[in-house]
């Protein structure tokens, strides 16, 4: 049972990556491979803050969070200039630069060792100690990230940034402020990143950069397609898919160096085989170009 | 180190480099593939090597051309079995970027289960190295300038001068017009997809004959490589790629001269960002007819 809730915990940290990635790509149709990089942010900010200022978890989503969206503005506010495959590489040039920040900004990341020692925190001074319990912490958040992801998609927010995504000129031609919606949707997803980050270290306790790299990212890009684009319920399926199922291969009992190539080229094959015959994702509402 | 060592080292490593861009641009510039799986045919062209020289105990100039037809091979088995079908569904280029990503991902799997992620020498010392105006040459620095300078010459007159490297060419610049020529597009297109990945081949056993070891991770630091060398250098055009994968290469080494090696690659990509935001079409711009 113990069991059973960690890997729902990890589950729910990856629906809101997902959803993070979701709502960048299946929306506004902007092809990042950079929510590592907020995943990473919010989580090395949480731990600095616990560890350097003792804050509580939600001081420290904060900060994470708004650091973060900073970075989700600079990278956001070149994607008017950039297109298709230049705006990949300038988001993939983000991941590159923080995972390398994370690994040689040794006084203040601990380099590659990572952090250690972030304990569980106190809610309504109940301590989280046991997984079941965290679970349901961070069960509220998926629903509030969930809830609050499609309350704005389902308005003219997220209309907004369908027309932009099938036609942009088209939106421009109409008096949509092209930029501002970028913006706007790149500092929403990169909270959400953030805030898996620190409902991440504060669960494991521990964190280095190599949790971070530029496979996360493109695991969380899995995770989005394989759910489906353009459709938040997809983002959870997919989470819950792509996280269950390999989690069976530990009771195979390969070694963990093994198991862990064998889950990669799981979601290698799914990303192939997906783009193939379902580019759209299992329940996707968007296909790409 | 002294600056005349960080510049010499500075233009093996960008000879190195500026055969990886190439060998990137060559594919991407002609058939408009953004191929990330490119990443990996480096690491296998570095292991292709490995197994021969290491493993097998040949001779390193046999092992190197092996290397390069198995590449080659591989570069036209990910055509064949992955882009070619996705284009036949007629798939756009965010699609086609997800499948090479997807194929990235699976074959950094598969070399990680055979060879496990570890570190694996595959040249034992230096050799004798001598010393010209104290800058410290080793032999192996010596073969890969010599052999990147034979490679260039010989691309050079590949494209200027051959039937099918003006195909390429023709295909690259407007691949329709190349069919009402009576060229067969998809011919090419494994033409080139070999060509490139040889040239990976190449360009990876180089960098791991003068680091001296080969892990799974080089091809996903020679694809990096190669992006900052193609936006430097402008996209699709082949010298300019060349040019650029140069000047990342001295950019490496000589931001040593004062700041710490391990910021090497923030600064690298810190330049990929300033260009992009500043030129995004790259500091050499590409007349319509030169290659």
């Amino acid at each position: 049972m113990d069991y059973v809730s960690y890997v729902a915990v990890v589950i729910c940290i990856w629906v809101m990556l997902a959803i993070s990635q979701n709502l960048v790509l299946g929306y506004a149709g902007l092809f990042s491979l950079c929510q590592g990089a907020f995943f990473g942010i919010g989580a090395y900010t949480s731990a600095i803050m616990y560890l350097n200022f003792g804050s509580n978890i939600f001081v420290s989503a904060i900060v994470g969070a708004f650091i973060s969206s900073l970075m989700g503005i600079a990278i956001a506010m070149p994607s008017l200039r950039l297109k298709g495959d230049y705006f990949f590489i300038a988001t993939l040039a983000l991941q590159i630069i923080m995972f390398n920040l994370f690994v040689c900004w040794e006084s203040v990341t601990k380099g590659p060792l990572g952090i250690y020692g972030v304990f569980r925190p106190k809610i309504l001074g109940m301590s989280l100690n046991t997984n079941i319990s965290y679970f349901l912490f961070a069960l509220f958040f998926v629903f509030l990230c969930y809830y609050l992801s499609r309350r704005v998609c389902n308005a003219s927010f997220g209309l907004t940034l369908k027309a932009i995504r099938e036609d942009e000129v088209g939106a421009e031609a109409v008096g949509k402020n092209i930029l501002k919606f970028k913006v706007l949707v790149f500092v929403f997803s990169a909270i959400w990143a953030s805030l898996a980050g620190t409902l991440y270290i504060y669960f494991i306790g521990a964190v280095d950069p190599f949790a971070f790299t530029l496979e996360e990212s493109i695991f969380i890009l899995s995770i989005a397609i394989v759910g489906g684009m353009g459709n938040l319920r997809g983002s959870v399926l997919g989470a819950v898919v792509l996280i269950a199922i390999p989690e069976l291969l530990k009771f195979a009992a390969m070694p963990e160096s093994i198991a862990h190539q064998a889950r990669n080229l799981i979601y290698g094959v799914c990303l192939i085989l997906f783009m193939m015959f379902r580019p759209q994702g299992l329940i996707g509402e968007y296909r790409m170009e | 180190m002294g600056f005349l060592q960080l510049l010499f080292n500075g233009i093996v490593t960008g000879t190195i480099f500026s055969l990886f861009a190439i060998s990137f641009s060559i594919i991407y510039g002609t058939t408009k593939v953004f191929h990330f799986a490119h990443g990996m045919v480096f690491t296998c062209g570095a292991y292709f090597t490995f197994v021969f020289h290491v493993l097998v105990g040949m001779n390193i100039v046999p092992s190197i051309l092996l290397s390069m037809v198995f590449t080659a091979i591989l570069g036209m088995a990910i055509n064949l079995i992955i882009y070619e079908p996705l284009q036949r569904r007629k798939a756009g280029p965010l699609v086609i970027l997800v499948g090479s990503l997807g194929t990235y991902i699976s074959l950094n799997a598969i070399v990680c289960l055979i060879f496990t992620s570890n570190v694996q020498v595959i040249s034992a010392g230096t050799g004798s190295v001598f010393t010209l105006a104290s800058v410290h040459i080793t032999p192996t620095q010596v073969v890969v300038i010599g052999i990147a300078i034979v490679i260039n010459c010989f691309l050079a007159l590949f494209f200027m001068k051959t039937e099918a490297g003006l195909s390429i060419r023709a295909l690259g610049e407007d691949s329709e017009l190349a069919e009402i020529f009576g060229m067969s597009p998809r011919k090419i297109k494994y033409m080139i997809f070999a060509i490139g990945s040889a040239l990976a081949s190449i360009g990876a056993t180089l960098n791991a004959l003068d680091i001296g070891t080969v892990d799974p991770g080089v091809g996903l630091h020679a694809l990096l490589v190669c992006f900052v060398a193609l936006v430097v250098g402008g996209m699709e055009n082949i010298p300019g790629a060349a040019v650029g994968g140069f000047i990342v290469g001295m950019i490496y080494h000589l931001s040593i001269w004062r700041i710490e090696a391990k910021w090497q690659q923030v600064i690298v990509f810190l330049v990929l960002l300033t260009v992009l935001l500043v030129k995004p079409e790259g500091l050499f711009k590409r007349k319509k007819g030169k290659i």
